[in-house]
């Protein structure tokens, strides 16, 4: 069995060492016994999203966000047509204004997303900060993660991936963060956010692998991560 | 009480003096807050900026200069740029503030304040680099061109990397000359994740590569508009990672570390130092010739009969990892490498993301083990075992005072990649330590 991961944007996107979330699908899959094989597309190639799994991209600044936009707004379809599908999308940073609606910037140009999520995007000052978060409805885990943005969004109507414990949710003051539809995990925490949650790891991978899937014995990233929830919990003290 | 701060300055410094002189310029700017308006810089002004490489190639040109005999003020030998640029003032100023040398050498980035900017507009600026988004805030492109647009006068000159795309739109008016490396200058295909640039920063088309120095450099042209790499006239020409031979313009010079961005940082120094006094680069190689890089970046010993070598290596930066992991992989002998990684600065002290822009792949199957210890430990430990690392071979090292008795039970040369903090508690722990 292979699966197939499709890396949106490569050159524009995922300059915050989100390459990890590749790194760490691809080396579950391989334990698993799984061949991953990964593509990249970029401005103006075909991309039949169906064939894919999962769909990944990264976070970029806004010169590399808005040439990714102006080429994903007119793949709605498309896009649909996988997600109706069951394909999983990751999108971190500001990769999740792809499928969101327009991104208004500070000197007013409205830029189209591809409307797959109900939310709208806006320029604005630099905020940089970690989150600790929940699931809502997903019980106590606790998902740690950092931002490093100039954009907020509201997503009111869209179910949130997080609920901020510490930390910035959509924008200043909002607790929830990101959205979650169907099988899109979006949200503003960048980078290796699979390897800083492993949880997260083996919730996609599960997914990817279905009938093959075994839980994961002990790993670095694990421990690392309860290393730091041990040093948060200290620091609370 | 300009005199107060650099009076109580200078004791600092004095009783501190193996120390960093961080505490001394710390003091003056708390005690003196317009210190730096308050100094008279009776000299000229060369800057040293860019993402990467400046502290090395101020280092080299501050060698360079000293060697022609000329009286040098420099800030690239303190850490810390805000506080180390105010304890090397602090030393070189008299009581009234007069700073009398015959060049101040000012390795700058983001960092620097307008404060230090209006000591003078530099004689000659040279960037090393521009990178778009990785590494420290401070040394991103962004803030490095904002501090040349607020750094230059009418009459700077500027010299540039001929192989960065990113320089081609830099002060158009300004005169400028460039540096650059002939092709075969590094013989090794590039193993960074991090790729150079892919738009042309003229036209925003594609920029296309015929071959990749390190991570941001390259011979380029953009397939739109046609901007091209630009001729250098300081050209390294011959270098390769594991001779510590290079030559500028044919010229040969001789240093004491092999590594192809080593020789790279000495061409921008050679075309400095040719600039500023007006010399050929014949008469640079000879004042370059026993320049032995400083141990803040570079250091070897011995310790109960096993070597140890010391490469700085700043957490949070993927371009300068890069860099040593590269320079290690290169040696060919049996090997051990400590990753003694740090926690990035708040307010994004759990950001791992350089991790995983920084090419750790260099290490896998050219290090047998590698120890992680630091703050990072077990993140670095989780980036290595997606190298293919096996667990077995990644040595996670919890307690700092066990990190001896550790080493200890390792085979090989010691590689210790860190910063210079770090680097200093490293090796008093080995010491007392014992064998590592």
């Amino acid at each position: 069995m292979s699966i197939r991961i499709l890396l949106l944007y490569p050159e524009h996107m995922g300059l915050s060492g989100d390459k990890g979330n590749i790194f760490a699908l691809r080396h579950r899959l391989h334990a698993l016994g799984l061949r991953c094989e990964v593509t990249s597309a970029s401005v103006g190639d075909a991309m039949p999203f169906r064939e894919y799994d999962l769909i990944y991209a990264g976070n970029a600044p806004l010169s590399g966000l808005l040439p990714a936009m102006a080429d994903m707004a007119p793949r709605t379809e498309a896009l649909r047509a996988a997600m109706d599908a069951g394909r999983i999308f990751l999108l971190t940073g500001s990769a999740r204004c792809l499928l969101g609606g327009d991104l208004t910037l500070r000197d007013g140009t409205v830029v189209h997303g591809a409307r797959l999520l109900a939310e709208s995007h806006r320029e604005v000052n630099r905020f940089t900060g970690e989150i600790i978060a929940t699931r809502p409805g997903l019980g106590r885990t606790l998902y740690l993660g950092c931002y490093d943005r100039v954009l907020e969004t509201d997503a009111a109507s869209e179910r949130p991936l997080f609920q901020t414990v510490r930390g910035m949710g959509d924008k200043p003051a909002a607790i929830y963060e990101g959205v979650f539809k169907n099988n899109i995990y979006a949200t503003y925490m960048l980078g290796p956010l699979l390897v800083r949650n492993p949880e997260l790891l083996e919730e996609l991978v599960e997914k990817l692998a279905g009938g093959q899937y075994r839980p994961r014995g002990e790993s670095f990233d694990a421990e690392a991560k309860a290393l730091r929830l041990a040093a948060l919990e200290k620091k609370k003290r | 009480m300009l005199r107060l701060a650099l009076f109580l300055g200078k004791i600092v410094r004095f009783l501190r003096r193996r120390h960093s002189g961080r505490s001394a310029g710390a003091l003056a700017l708390a005690l003196c807050p317009d210190f730096y308006s308050r100094l008279t810089v009776e000299g000229k002004i060369l800057m040293v900026t860019g993402s990467v490489g400046k502290s090395t190639v101020a280092a080299a040109a501050v060698h360079m200069l000293r060697a022609a005999g000329l009286r040098v003020v420099s800030n690239c030998e303190d850490r810390g740029l805000r506080t180390g640029t105010a304890a090397a003032l602090v030393s070189a100023a008299d009581y009234k503030g007069r700073i009398s040398c015959d060049w101040l050498v000012l390795e700058a980035d983001g960092r620097i304040s307008d404060a230090v900017l209006s000591l003078g507009k530099p004689e000659i600026l040279l960037v090393t680099g521009l990178f778009p988004h990785h590494g420290p805030a401070s040394c991103r492109s962004s803030a490095i061109k904002s501090l040349i647009e607020r750094a230059a006068g009418p009459e700077t000159r500027l010299i540039l990397n001929a192989l960065d795309p990113g320089m081609t739109d830099i002060l158009p008016e300004l005169p400028r000359i460039r540096y650059g490396a002939a092709p075969g200058a590094n013989a090794r295909p590039s193993m960074n994740l991090v790729g150079p640039r892919t738009s042309c920063p003229h036209c925003g088309g594609k920029l296309s590569y015929s071959r990749v120095f390190h991570h941001h450099l390259g011979e380029y042209c953009c397939t739109a508009c046609g901007t091209r790499t630009p001729p250098a006239d300081y050209l390294l020409t011959a270098g390769e990672s594991t001779s510590p031979a290079f030559a500028v313009n044919g010229v040969p010079f001789c240093t004491d570390l092999a590594a192809a961005h080593h020789y790279l940082n000495l061409t921008a120094a050679t075309a400095l130092v040719c600039e500023a006094l007006g010399i050929p680069v014949e008469k640079a190689a000879e004042l370059c010739a026993d320049y032995r890089l400083n141990a803040r970046f570079y250091s070897e010993t011995q310790l109960d009969g096993r070597r140890i070598v010391f490469l700085l290596c700043r957490s949070g930066n993927p371009i300068s990892f890069d860099r040593g992991l590269e320079y290690v992989a290169a040696r060919p002998e049996t090997k051990t490498v400590l990753l003694y990684t740090e926690a990035a600065p708040l307010p994004m002290s759990a950001d791992i993301s350089w991790l995983y822009d920084t090419s750790f792949e260099f290490l896998f199957k050219t290090a047998e083990t590698v120890v992680c210890a630091g703050d990072g430990r077990l993140d670095t430990a989780a980036r290595l075992h997606y190298t293919g690392y096996k667990r077995e071979n990644i040595l996670v090292c919890h307690d700092d005072s066990q990190l001896s008795a550790m080493l200890g039970a390792t085979r090989g040369t010691l590689y210790i990649l860190t910063g210079p903090v770090a680097a200093e508690r490293i090796l008093r722990l080995l010491q007392k330590g014992g064998r590592p």
